[in-house]
């Protein structure tokens, strides 16, 4: 009888092995719970922000937007449940600047230094053509989500959200979330290079039990202008707008990788329609502009960039964290406006010849 | 017989008198060589007045009676003025109200030289209105930027 011998080093490998591939599947099943956990937990909190909030609250906010030129400036906010609120943006010496007033109907935005009060209906995202499900649906697929903890923003305690680009670690938002009532506290904007767009943050936030309703009742000061705002918002397929604004809808060959069209609108100037497409990827919105080019686009500044497109100069400003190309196509004025790096576009841009 | 005397004979010269007593100064005249005389000298005196050239005003005398004429009845209102001027004249005021009339009604549709004007405010305004409907989108940070409503108006 002869026996084998298995060399001891053998047998530790086939134990390894063995382990690992036991352990192997508890494991990755441990993973994928916790990374759904993680994304739930996040898409959970997500959409906690996005619901009205339940309860009443009032505040002083502070924002700013690192684009150029720069522009910073204080929102005193009252809200209540359902749908009211009283937003006042403060101009340095504390006064108003402008006034938004809602009590769950009408919106009315006064302006006291032209004494004028428009009346409107307000942009309801329920309208648009991808509802909020949806654009929020968009917003998942193309960004991952990241929680953490939050600290405190104005003496409340939050939890803070990281809205991720798919292939990278640097957030294009971050959100820091009220633990006990979902409020957005603070939000950070970073541009595609990481840099920091724009902030907003409660300064100090109070929950009371109720606000007095009259706070959402707007009564305009004698000697008031007061006018039905002329453009309603509106949210048509190309075949509408097309027939709307009596000129065909010129749709990019090439966007940014998630962005879809969700709905055009007509604006109207002098008699002159203004086609205005727009296009999202469930966070940002790239607009495109379309006119007759006997229009003249009258802006504050000189161009930042110009290139050559079609044979023509193509113009490109900065306003804000905002980036406008501008350029003219046959016998049609294109404007091209999103927060978008201008190489990006520029490619879409050149997508229409 | 007794001589006429100088203002007879004067009228006798300019053929002013009736006929039986020119027919009876006539008769004086042609055997009184003193009145011939004297109704030669009043024919030769008429006869120098009408050969002489008719003497120029002067400028400045018709300026001023111009002015005195002009004053009494110049017209009050515009109107009155157009219509009492020289019909040139008058033609070219008419053309020029008609032209400033086609230009004010051109600049009010936009179309001198063919363009509308199309503000930045008013597309920014229309872009961040669509953004306001965006899941993440901050309603405090967009307020402090101009509305449509405002920015539709500039301008317009």
């Amino acid at each position: 009888m002869t026996t084998t011998r298995i060399p001891a080093k053998a047998i530790i490998v086939s134990a390894v092995i063995g382990c690992f591939q036991t352990a192997w599947p508890i494991m990755a099943r441990a993973g994928e719970r916790r990374a759904t956990s993680a994304r739930s937990e996040a898409a959970e909190l997500l959409e906690r922000v996005l619901a009205p909030p339940r309860v009443a609250y009032s505040g002083e906010i502070w924002v700013d937007r690192y684009g150029d030129p720069r522009e910073s400036g204080r929102v005193r906010v009252q809200a209540a449940f359902p749908g009211r609120f009283r937003r006042e943006a403060a101009g340095p010496d504390g006064k108003s600047t402008r006034i938004a007033v809602t009590d769950g109907g009408a919106e009315w935005l006064y302006d006291p230094s032209r004494r004028r009060a428009w009346k409107s209906i307000p942009a309801s995202p329920d309208d648009k053509r991808r509802g909020p499900e949806e654009e929020l649906a968009l917003t998942m697929k193309n960004y991952s989500l990241r929680v953490a903890e939050g600290g405190r923003v104005a003496g409340r305690p939050a939890r803070r959200i990281d809205i991720l680009e798919l292939n990278g670690s640097s957030p294009v938002r971050q959100l820091w979330i009220d633990e006990d009532y979902g409020l957005l506290l603070q939000e950070k904007r970073y541009r595609p290079d990481g840099v920091l767009a724009g902030w907003m943050r409660f300064q100090e936030i109070k929950i009371p039990a109720e606000i007095d309703p009259s706070v959402f009742q707007f009564s305009p000061p004698e000697g008031t202008r007061i006018s039905t705002a002329p453009i309603e918002p509106d949210y048509m397929d190309l075949p509408s707008a097309q027939a709307s604004a009596g000129m065909v809808p010129r749709v990019p060959g090439w966007l940014p990788p998630g962005y879809l069209f969700e709905s055009a609108d007509v604006l109207e100037r002098r008699g002159v329609p203004i086609l205005h497409c727009r296009y999202s990827d469930g966070v940002d919105v790239l607009s495109v502009f379309q006119m007759p080019a006997k229009t003249r686009f009258t802006h504050q500044g000189a161009p930042r960039k110009t290139f050559r497109l079609g044979g023509r100069r193509a113009r490109v400003f900065l306003e804000g964290d905002r980036k406008i190309v501008e350029w003219l196509a046959d016998d049609q004025r294109l404007l091209l406006i999103g927060p978008l790096p201008v190489h990006l576009l520029r490619r879409v841009a050149e997508s229409f010849q | 017989m007794s001589c006429e005397p100088e203002d007879v004979l004067s009228a006798y010269a300019d053929g002013e008198l009736d006929p039986a007593r020119r027919a009876r100064v006539d008769a004086h005249v042609s055997g009184c060589g003193s009145c011939k005389t004297t109704v030669r000298l009043f024919a030769r005196f008429k006869e120098g007045l009408r050969s002489e050239a008719a003497p120029e005003m002067p400028a400045s005398l018709r300026r001023s009676l111009e002015e005195m004429v002009g004053a009494r009845d110049a017209p009050t209102g515009w109107l009155d003025r157009l219509a009492s001027s020289n019909f040139v004249w008058r033609r070219a005021v008419v053309a020029a109200l008609c032209a400033c009339a086609v230009l004010a009604a051109a600049l009010w549709r936009g179309s001198v030289f063919g363009d509308v004007e199309v503000p930045m405010d008013l597309v920014l305004a229309a872009h961040d209105r669509y953004a306001l409907t965006m899941p993440l989108a901050s309603q405090e940070t967009i307020l402090a930027r101009l509305p449509v409503g405002i920015a539709a108006e500039i301008g317009n």
